[in-house]
């Protein structure tokens, strides 16, 4: 019987770290501690058992899911290579309407205060440093000229809305001979 | 062309990133087999001296049929206090970090309200909360004792949160309630000296400290609770 907990224990452990949905994870640190504390009954130690039904069933799951459900930010990071041409011009405000990019982060943070998202935006001219930390963004927006390129993860949800979103309400953007492809990675 | 180059490297990231998942889980793993091994192989407890006189002299030293409350009022008392007192560390620091929002602003959830869960967790409620205050009194009796106690009736609370989140709390106040309560349990430790002295006073303290540390528990966790869970965002970003 206790053999079965620790396997228990252990498989909920992996899976924890493996599931790639945060609510998911939250679910199985909760069925972690719930047989962590059945194990803590079975080694005869009732209050240690009590303590961690409690704190880790009850409190902890509460306060991962009410933090969940605070922190609802998309990240969007933009890059463009071409800002090295006009380095003259220091203020980066300007540089934003030069690049002539307004219409689809527009297009986004539409698509976030429908979603009551808060996008969070951030602009880069080297693309080389983001891709490692790439899974930090939730989309990359990757500008040349009038072409453009994102780049979302299959297994957000949210991203996938954004596709059928941006398909739909593409034709402002091709008015202005603006491409745009949609990739999933 | 420069559109697959960046794909590509970002598979190949996340490729590497996979990697790292499964030597996590292997190192878990590891971790698990050892221990296994040695609960295997390492033989009770039985024998260490400092186990055999605490079983054997528990209820005639402290008056507690759990031995558990026997060694955190009476043989480990101090180490009860410094856990006590990291919990309130842990309570300031988290109201320095917070203390840029000034109003509970909870408007945007105030229309959504679960019924089925707040008839059911309505029907609940004195029942946890009896049981609560049944682990802080008869910890020293049964399993159970101050800090579980404490931390079921917190439980109450913030489940109330979920049932209606547009409720506002004042938990400031819980702040100087827990340090009062801080240093009630310091105080009354004192009457450690007389309960190891005098038969009459030994139940009676250890109920006095779990009563103590029950509701300074609850406190801490509370404020913790509240502060998280009305942060606004907007306070977080201007750090």
């Amino acid at each position: 019987m206790l053999e079965f907990l620790f396997l228990s224990l252990i498989i909920f452990a992996i899976v924890t770290v493996q599931t790639k949905n945060l609510i998911r994870a939250v679910i199985y640190l909760g069925g972690l501690s719930l047989i962590c504390s059945v194990t803590y009954i079975m080694l005869a130690a009732p209050d240690v058992a009590l303590a961690e039904a409690v704190i880790g069933c009850t409190l902890s799951t509460i306060l991962f899911l009410v933090v969940l459900r605070k922190y609802r930010v998309f990240n969007v990071c933009f890059v463009y290579p071409q800002i090295n041409i006009i380095q003259e011009n220091t203020n980066v405000q300007d540089d934003m309407s030069y690049m002539d990019n307004a219409n689809i982060i527009k297009l986004v943070e539409n698509y976030c205060y429908s979603k009551e998202l808060e996008p969070h935006i951030i602009y880069s001219n080297r693309y080389e440093d983001l891709i490692t930390i790439s899974y930090q963004y939730d989309i990359i927006v990757h500008q040349l000229g009038k072409q453009f390129w994102l780049y979302g993860r299959k297994r957000n949800y949210q991203v996938i809305n954004l596709k059928a979103y941006i398909k739909k309400n593409i034709s402002d953007l091709e008015k202005d001979g603006a491409s745009i492809e949609f990739e999933l990675l | 062309m420069k559109i697959s180059k960046i794909s590509k490297a970002i598979k190949a990231n996340d490729a590497k990133n996979g990697l790292r998942r499964i030597l996590v889980a292997s190192f878990i793993l590891g971790i698990t087999i050892i221990f296994l091994f040695l609960y295997k192989h390492i033989g009770s407890v039985d024998s260490v001296e400092l186990y055999s006189y605490y079983k054997k002299m528990y209820i005639h030293d402290t008056y507690s049929q759990n031995a558990v409350t026997a060694i955190y009022l009476n043989y480990r008392v101090f180490d009860t206090f410094f856990e006590a007192l990291l919990l309130m560390i842990c309570v300031t620091g988290i109201m320095y970090f917070f203390k840029e929002k000034s109003t509970y602003n909870n408007s945007e959830y105030k229309e959504k309200k679960h019924e089925l869960l707040e008839a059911a967790l309505n029907f609940l409620y004195p029942i946890i909360i009896v049981f609560g205050i049944y682990l802080i009194l008869y910890g020293s009796k049964s399993p159970g004792g101050g800090f579980q106690g404490g931390a079921v009736l917190a439980a109450v609370f913030m489940s109330r949160y979920l049932v209606n989140p547009g409720a506002i709390w004042h938990v400031d106040s819980l702040k100087n309630v827990e340090k009062m309560l801080y240093l009630l349990i310091v105080s009354f430790s004192s009457l450690l000296i007389l309960a190891n002295s005098y038969i009459e006073f030994k139940s009676l303290y250890l109920i006095i400290m779990n009563f103590l540390i029950g509701f300074k528990v609850f406190c801490g966790l509370s404020i913790i609770f509240f502060y998280f869970a009305y942060i606004d965002t907007d306070s977080l970003e201007s750090w």
